[in-house]
């Protein structure tokens, strides 16, 4: 499984297929990607500190999250090419 | 008397956190001495496509004891430092009530309830704010954020929602401590399971790497949750349901 596999384009940025428990696929991907910024103490979501959950970028929604990184959103077709 | 302070949305995707503006503004408040203020409370609001939040929806709310003189400095120092201090392109909120005078209680908390589960509109938040006799204003954007301002100062009052921000320091993670030891060291009022049952104060906790604590029953607790038949203190991925 790639990082890119895990995120489908909606309106508004790309949305984690996930969820919001899935704290080692979560942590894989952000150790990879280049865009991964530590959120504040407060919001901190995942026990392992590097991770898309604790990651500035990611913005929750009700089922998961989308990643708000600007670069990936220039991406906006069905491929998320900056995680590939 | 207690003031409550409540503010929101003066982040932005890449800049400034509310937790932090909500830390800022309480050490302002103690340096010029107007009161020691409480620990920050963040309260976590829907999460709706519909709604304009930065990253979490979530709003900051403090109290702090201080007499009536200061009210209105108190209120201007916190906007002024509101505008200043957000993030290019937020929309900051700010909430303000002084215990004694709030009227309607019942209103307003019913509107930081449904903070949680609809979308609100501003106008309300207005409306809902005069009828109970709280200050509220803008200050910047599209000041949507005194929306969250309004329902996160609510919540708190409710002594039943969110999350206390910032550190406290027990002994290493992975070391053993009564429940009496951890009451008596930190500011933490109470210490109970993630099903309510309270700790005896002999009972022995495993302390964590972070120390999460929330509001419940107006009380500052520490949960705990039962692993290879000890307790162990809650963990991030515990701490999302509060
Ligand atoms: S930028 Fe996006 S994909 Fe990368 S770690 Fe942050 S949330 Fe995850």
């Amino acid at each position: 499984m790639q990082a890119k596999d895990m995120f489908v384009f909606r309106e508004g940025g790309w949305e984690y297929t996930g969820g919001k428990r899935d704290w080692q696929t979560a942590a894989g991907i952000a150790a990879i990607c280049q865009g991964f910024m530590d959120d504040d103490e407060g919001e901190l979501a995942a026990d392992e500190a590097v991770s898309c959950y604790n990651c500035r970028y990611r913005r929750w929604t009700a089922d998961s999250f989308l990643c708000m990184w600007p670069v990936k959103a220039k991406f906006n077709s069905s491929k998320n090419k900056c995680l590939e | 008397m207690k003031i409550f302070v409540g503010i929101d949305d003066t982040d932005s995707l890449e800049i400034g956190a509310t937790g932090q503006t909500a830390n800022e503004l309480r050490r302002i408040i103690m340096g010029r001495g107007w009161g020691q203020p409480e620990p920050v409370t963040r309260h976590q609001l829907l999460l709706h496509p519909d709604i304009p939040y930065t990253s979490h929806n979530s709003s900051m709310c403090f109290a702090v004891e201080a007499s009536s003189q200061y009210l209105q400095e108190m209120i201007r120092c916190a906007q002024e430092f509101l505008e200043s201090s957000s993030a290019p392109g937020a929309d900051p909120g700010l909430c303000v009530a002084v215990d004694e005078r709030i009227r309607n209680v019942e209103h307003l908390i019913s509107f930081g309830c449904r903070a949680k589960r609809e979308i609100l509109q501003k106008e309300e938040a207005y409306q809902t704010a005069r009828h109970c006799g709280l200050h509220l204003s803008e200050h910047g954007g599209t000041g949507l954020g005194v929306i969250g301002a309004l329902a996160g100062l609510a919540l708190r009052l409710t002594g039943n929602d969110g999350r206390f921000q910032g550190k406290i320091k027990l002994q290493q993670p992975g070391t053993a401590m009564s429940a009496a030891e951890i009451l008596a060291s930190s500011d933490i009022e109470e210490i109970q399971s993630i099903e309510g049952q309270p700790l005896l104060p002999s009972e022995t906790v495993i302390i964590g790497e972070k120390i999460k604590t929330v509001l419940l029953d107006s009380k500052r607790k520490l949960l705990v949750y039962r692993k290879n038949d000890e307790w162990h203190t809650i963990t991030n991925q515990h701490i999302e349901l509060y």
